[in-house]
């Protein structure tokens, strides 16, 4: 048979069951060469859709209704979703800081200083101003080194000069 | 299902704003043919059912979007489409996508084809029909696949697979008239 055969575009619109092109279903009546390759598209794209269900029937018992709590989150505008996390990761950080801060006590050392009382600061202060004071004097009556070492000659040269007589 | 009959009275939009209100009638009347698309759209099963998982999530949340000039099952896929492209273009599914080349294989739905009805070699035959069909689709462009399945599979009319693709009629035309041809040819049918 000498004739246009079909289209892919009618080949679709015969395949989804549309039969509004005339001029194509009369072909089909004819040419057995496009009969035979329509139904055996038809055939094929049927048995896939037909398994195809099947397979996704068995199958979707895996996706579940979404929880209360999933959709209520998803629910909240960007921003309302962004406060939610903020105030989450705040309390959740208070927590933390004051579990952290109820345990440092416990590791500081058991021996502290205390601070000293103004009475206590009143005895040091005098304290250490009467060692000044005696240092101060000691200073000012002692023998200079030179003066020490004349004198222990003189005493030297006296010593030898009474032996050697 | 008396929620079915209720919900049949309303007006359209109001019927589909009832049926997205409730979350549970929604997930049971589409799940499957949702998780059926997407698998096909991504070639990997657990992938779908956590893309339709998150598919009914998004349609909940925003149900009152729904302006009701599509059915809901049209709009639910539009959604899961949009999914699909999301994570399509992360690196995250390119590498999967690499590591698991055999992980799941569509054309194992053949295999669900009922075994009692006819003659052991027209049900091998049948089998045989659909796993060749089911190969080509892998092959082709997600935007032609997309296009084939939602016209033969869900069987949607052109307007309402241009609102599920984000495109034009004849974009659409373009894109089913290509995976046609394609199908054709290795099914060795074109001449």
């Amino acid at each position: 048979m000498n004739c246009k055969h079909l289209s892919d575009e009618q080949i679709a619109e015969l395949l989804a069951g549309r039969n509004s092109d005339d001029g194509a279903v009369l072909h089909v009546e004819r040419c057995e060469a496009c009969r035979n390759e329509l139904a055996g598209l038809g055939a094929a794209v049927g048995d896939l859709n037909f398994a195809s269900l099947r397979w996704a029937e068995q199958r979707a018992s895996r996706i579940e209704v979404p929880s209360a709590w999933t959709l209520n989150w998803n629910a909240l505008p960007g921003w309302g979703a962004t406060v939610a996390a903020v105030l989450i990761f705040g309390v959740a950080l208070g927590a933390h800081m004051q579990t952290v801060n109820r345990i440092e006590p416990a590791l500081q050392p058991a021996h502290t200083v205390a601070a000293p009382s103004p009475d206590e600061l009143a005895q040091d202060n005098q304290l250490m101003r009467s060692i000044d004071n005696e240092l101060s004097e000691q200073v000012g009556g002692q023998v200079l080194a030179s003066d020490m070492d004349t004198s222990s000659h003189a005493t030297h040269h006296r010593l030898v000069n009474e032996v050697s007589n | 299902m008396a929620m079915a009959t209720d919900v049949l009275r309303l007006p359209s939009r109001e019927r589909a704003l009832t049926e997205l209100d409730d979350i549970e009638y929604l997930v049971q009347t589409h799940r499957a043919r949702l998780l059926r698309f997407v698998t096909f759209s991504l070639g990997d099963e657990d992938l779908a059912a956590s893309i339709v998982q998150d598919c009914f999530v998004k349609a909940w949340t925003n149900r009152h979007n729904f302006r009701g000039d599509c059915s809901v099952q049209t709009w639910l896929h539009s959604i899961a489409l949009n999914l699909v492209r999301d994570y399509q273009r992360t690196q995250k599914f390119r590498f999967w996508k690499q590591v698991r080349k055999t992980a799941t294989d569509v054309t194992e739905v053949a295999g669900m084809l009922p075994s009692a009805a006819s003659s052991p070699e027209a049900q091998l035959l049948a089998r045989e029909r659909a796993r060749e069909v089911a190969e080509i689709l892998q092959t082709l462009s997600l935007n032609q696949r997309t296009a084939f399945v939602l016209r033969f599979q869900e069987e949607m009319d052109l307007s309402d697979i241009a609102t599920t693709m984000g495109m034009p009629i004849n974009t659409v035309k373009t894109h089913l008239h290509r995976a046609v041809r394609t199908v054709r040819t290795r099914m060795g049918g074109r001449r």
